[in-house]
Parts: structure tokens; C-alpha cells; sequence
């Protein structure tokens, strides 16, 4: 948007000057440009708005309670090395989980699984999966997930984390 | 529309791909250069785990139910003298079943003087564009989509003072992406990397070439006034490194959550002028756009620079933003699922 300050020489649209703005602060200067667009131009007033009402889509995007799950932390960290066998792998998605269609398999170097038990949604917190492990010698191991979100979408997905005491 | 003089480049948003119409006039020739856009439709897609953005400037090849408004773009045409243009344009994409969607993508423009039919500038709708695209190959293990859609102009639907074509154009095109973390574990900082293009052939439904003799009502010579309607090869990339990808699937750094929530991007669209445009002087124009993708939740936020390649391409910089909404996430249950068959349900627990 370097170029905004064109718009105030422009013949059909004698606009006051506007201070030259760059990256996001151009946002700022959106609702001012909003009131000097020719009054034909429904369109582009209905886009300003559009624009203009992002904070409350924001608000939306932080408190709706649909969409896909995805991978947002995990313990043993993605990639990262832990001194001693976990007793268990925790995955925190983005979304709540239906349980009984939710997966996470943990598999060594050389393919076994070394799961002690089923993977479980925490009902205190259902965007917590986690799955007992077996005692976990040094090496690299793969978690494998697979996961369904309260509004029916599936994801997958996998890392690595290794054990070196 | 042959006296009105435009920009001979698209400045890079996917709304403003071109195709361009040539007028030759006798005696003195003159360049005309008609406004269309061209673009498809544009989805976020999720392939293993990998999650492809809706790209800014050339398609992507998911399909999904998604909301792009507004695209805000302001570029500065390679004419002489130059034409400065700001575009605003919205993109609905509508899934019909899982794989297969429609789109609808309206745009809006104004040329500043010196551009329009009369010098002193011109607003107005863009022919109406509508796409439809199936996904046919999806492959989660190696982060593999492939697509093909169909793009149709409809000529006639904008407004002849911005330059949009009378006549409609025809656009079959191929969409490819491919993330690459099935990389090995020596080079696993780029398994975050993935690529993905477009290659589409713009056909114009009308004549090749209009032949169409008149006087001139100033010197009284015959003239004769002669359109190309050239038909171009419109390809590009993008290339993005995924911070979200490099959290959860190759090495959690703990960065602050705006920063994981990035995917820097660089995309490149070009026109290829392919046939019927002979003593056109055309050649290959196109952008490059570098620029960010801020991923949440429901919806994205982009934000480019458009760097003409060329003098044809355009002059200066430009720029390029985008809200984008992920309709799938936000009416998973109405609008947000396809009209035929919902969201891939397992029939019994893993």
C-alpha cells in the first residue's frame, strides 16, 4: 500500500493529503480512505467493511469450537531429545476430540510399538490425547496420530522425538 | 474500448490475471489492452501433515468451502505514462461433494488518470469469473495434491471502461503441491518447505481476429482496425516454509505462537503469450511476490509485495492483502460441508 498517497492526486477524487504508511499500519488509515471513495463505489465500501470488521472475526476464531485438530504442542517435545523414557506421550490439539475415533501409536527404530496401553482423551481437558508407553531405551522413536475433531474432521499426522540418557 | 490505453501487465493478484486484447489501427498503431480476470479457485488443503495455504497470487490446488474477502491489491501498470490501479476483489468457493467445487470471483477496479476510456480514470467491475476444480490425487504420506479445473471469463459481465473483454475466455488448468517432509533426516530443516504451481492455457471464445474498416473522421482516410485475441500460457509457483509444519512434525523451537502461526512465502505468476499474438511484440510478463501468510484457526491473513519481472510487467512496486475464511471450520454442519455426502467420517474407531 506504499502508493495510498496517490489517491490524493487523483483528478475525480481530490483528496487531502495522506501520510505515506506501510506493512500493517496501512490498516489504520483504511476507515479515513472509506469516506473519500466516490459514492459509486458501493463495492469497494462494502470490502472496507468487510475490513473493518476483522476484530470481531477475530473474537469468532478465538472462541468457536469447531475445526480441525491440529498438532499445537507435545510431550516429549517434536524433535527434541528427553534424558529419560516418558511414561507418557501427551499431544495438545487446537481442537476438543472425540475420543473413541482418536489414535496415537508409538513406534521405535525398528517399527514395534511400544505403547502400554490405549490412547485416551483427558475429560478434563478434551484437546489432551495420551498414550502409556513402555520403558523406553535410548533411540528414536515416531508418534503417529490420527485424530477427529468435535465437528467430524479428520487429521493426521506424525514426528520424532528420541531418548539419550 | 479501442481508445482506452491500460496496463498491458497483470500486477500479480490472481483477480488481475489478464488476458489482452490487441488493436492494431492503420495508419498509427496503438496498443490496447483489455482487463479479465482470471482466477480459480482458491482453498486451503490438508494433505497428511501438511496444511497448503490459500495462496495470493497464482491458484492453489486444494479444493475446500472458503470465503476470500476483501483482496485489497494496488499496482502501477507498465503503460506509458503508467496507470495506477487498485483492485478489490472477493472469492466464494463452494464444494459440491468432497473433491469437486465451484467458485465464484467478482473484482472491482479503478484506474487512476491517466487511465480509462478518456484519460481521466474509470471504476468498475471485472468480467465475472467462475471456476470449477476437482482434486483427483491426494497423497498424505509425501504431502501430494494434484487438481484440475476450468476457468471461464464470462465476457461481457464487466464494465467496458476498465477494458473488460466483450467476449468470454476459456482457461483448463493443472494444479500441483507438494510438501517435502518425506525429506531425510540430514536436511530436516527443509522438510517445513513446499511448493506448489499452476499451469493454465487461456483460450478466448470469440474470432481469432476481427477485421473491421471505418473512415477516420479526422483525416478521411480509411482505416482499418484489427483485434488480436491472443491465447496465453498463465503459469506459477509459490514456495513457502511452514513454521506451523516446523512445530509440529519436525523440531518444537518454542517460539512465541504469532511466529509458529507464519508460513513465509514467495509466489511467482507469469503470462506467456502461446499464439496468435504474431507483430504483437508480447512477451512474458509476470510478478514475483514475497510476502507472509499469518495462519489461524478459521482464517488466514496475507500480505505481499508485487515486484513486476519486467518494464511490460508493470512499474514500481506493489502490494497485496488478503483475509481469508475457512468456511469448513466455521460451518462445519451448513455451509462449510459439501452439498453432496459431509466430511470423511470413519465408520468404526482406529
Amino acid at each position: 500500500m506504499r502508493n495510498l498517497d496517490a489517491l490524493t492526486k487523483s483528478a475525480n477524487y481530490p483528496l487531502p493529503t495522506l501520510p505515506r504508511k506501510r506493512g500493517k499500519d496501512a490498516i489504520n488509515i483504511l476507515p479515513r480512505l472509506q469516506g473519500r471513495i466516490g459514492a459509486g463505489q458501493r463495492w469497494a465500501r462494502f470490502a472496507l467493511s468487510a475490513l473493518q470488521a476483522l476484530p470481531l472475526w477475530l473474537s469468532l476464531g478465538v472462541d468457536a469450537a469447531h475445526a480441525h485438530a491440529f498438532l499445537d504442542h507435545a510431550d516429549p517435545r517434536v524433535g527434541n531429545t528427553v534424558k529419560s523414557s516418558p511414561r507418557m506421550v501427551s499431544l495438545w490439539f487446537t481442537q476438543n476430540l472425540e475420543g473413541a475415533f482418536s489414535t496415537i501409536e508409538v513406534l521405535n527404530s525398528a517399527g514395534a510399538r511400544m505403547e502400554a496401553g490405549r490412547a485416551a482423551v483427558d475429560p478434563s481437558d478434551r484437546k489432551l490425547l495420551r498414550v502409556p508407553v513402555k520403558a523406553l531405551p535410548a533411540g528414536a522413536y515416531t508418534v503417529k496420530w490420527h485424530v477427529l475433531s468435535v465437528d467430524t474432521h479428520t487429521t493426521e499426522g506424525s514426528f520424532t522425538f528420541h531418548v539419550n540418557p | 474500448m479501442s481508445d482506452c490505453s491500460l496496463g498491458p501487465a497483470p500486477p500479480g493478484a490472481k483477480a488481475i490475471w489478464r488476458s489482452r486484447l490487441f488493436s492494431i489501427f492503420t495508419p498509427g498503431p496503438a496498443l490496447v489492452f483489455a482487463v479479465a480476470p482470471l482466477s480459480g479457485a482458491t482453498a486451503h488443503e490438508i494433505a497428511g501433515n501438511r496444511f497448503f495455504p490459500a495462496t495470493l497470487a497464482i491458484d492453489d490446488p486444494g479444493v475446500n468451502d472458503e470465503l476470500a474477502v476483501p483482496t485489497i491489491s494496488m499496482t502501477k501498470s507498465g503503460d506509458e505514462p503508467p496507470v495506477k490501479e487498485l483492485d478489490f476483489s472477493g472469492e466464494y468457493s463452494r464444494r459440491i461433494t468432497e473433491a469437486f467445487a465451484i467458485s465464484v470471483a467478482p473484482a472491482w477496479t479503478h484506474l487512476y488518470a491517466p487511465g480509462g476510456p478518456t484519460g481521466a480514470g474509470a471504476s468498475g467491475f471485472q468480467n465475472l469469473e467462475t471456476t470449477i476444480k476437482y482434486r483427483f490425487y491426494k497423497d498424505p504420506v509425501h504431502e501430494i495434491i494434484m487438481s484440475v479445473g476450468l476457468s471461464v471469463e464470462w465476457g461481457g459481465s464487466g464494465a467496458s471502461g476498465i477494458g473488460a473483454d466483450t467476449f468470454s475466455t476459456y482457461t483448463p488448468t493443472f494444479y500441483f503441491g507438494k510438501g517435502f517432509g518425506d525429506l531425510p533426516d540430514t536436511i530436516w530443516w527443509a522438510r517445513p518447505v513446499a511448493l506448489t504451481g499452476v499451469i493454465g492455457y487461456s483460450i478466448p471464445g470469440s474470432a481469432r481476429r476481427t477485421v473491421t474498416a471505418s473512415i477516420d473522421p479526422d483525416s478521411g482516410q480509411l482505416s482499418t482496425d484489427v483485434e488480436l485475441n491472443p491465447q496465453f500460457l498463465n503459469w506459477g509457483l509459490s514456495l513457502q516454509y511452514s513454521m506451523p509444519y516446523l512445530k509440529s512434525a519436525v523440531y518444537d523451537f518454542a517460539l512465541p505462537e504469532f511466529v509458529n502461526r507464519l508460513i513465509p512465502i514467495v509466489e511467482a505468476s507469469f503470462q506467456t503469450p502461446a499464439a496468435n499474438f504474431a507483430g504483437t511484440g508480447l512477451k512474458t510478463t509476470g510478478t514475483l511476490n514475497p510476502g507472509v501468510i499469518w495462519v489461524g484457526n478459521y482464517y488466514q491473513v496475507g500480505l505481499e509485495a508485487i515486484i513486476p519481472i519486467n518494464r511490460d510487467s508493470g512499474r514500481n512496486v506493489g502490494a497485496l492483502v488478503q483475509l481469508h475464511f475457512y468456511l469448513d471450520d466455521l460451518f462445519p454442519t451448513t455451509i462449510g460441508k459439501p452439498i453432496f455426502g459431509g466430511p470423511v467420517t470413519p465408520a468404526k474407531p482406529f
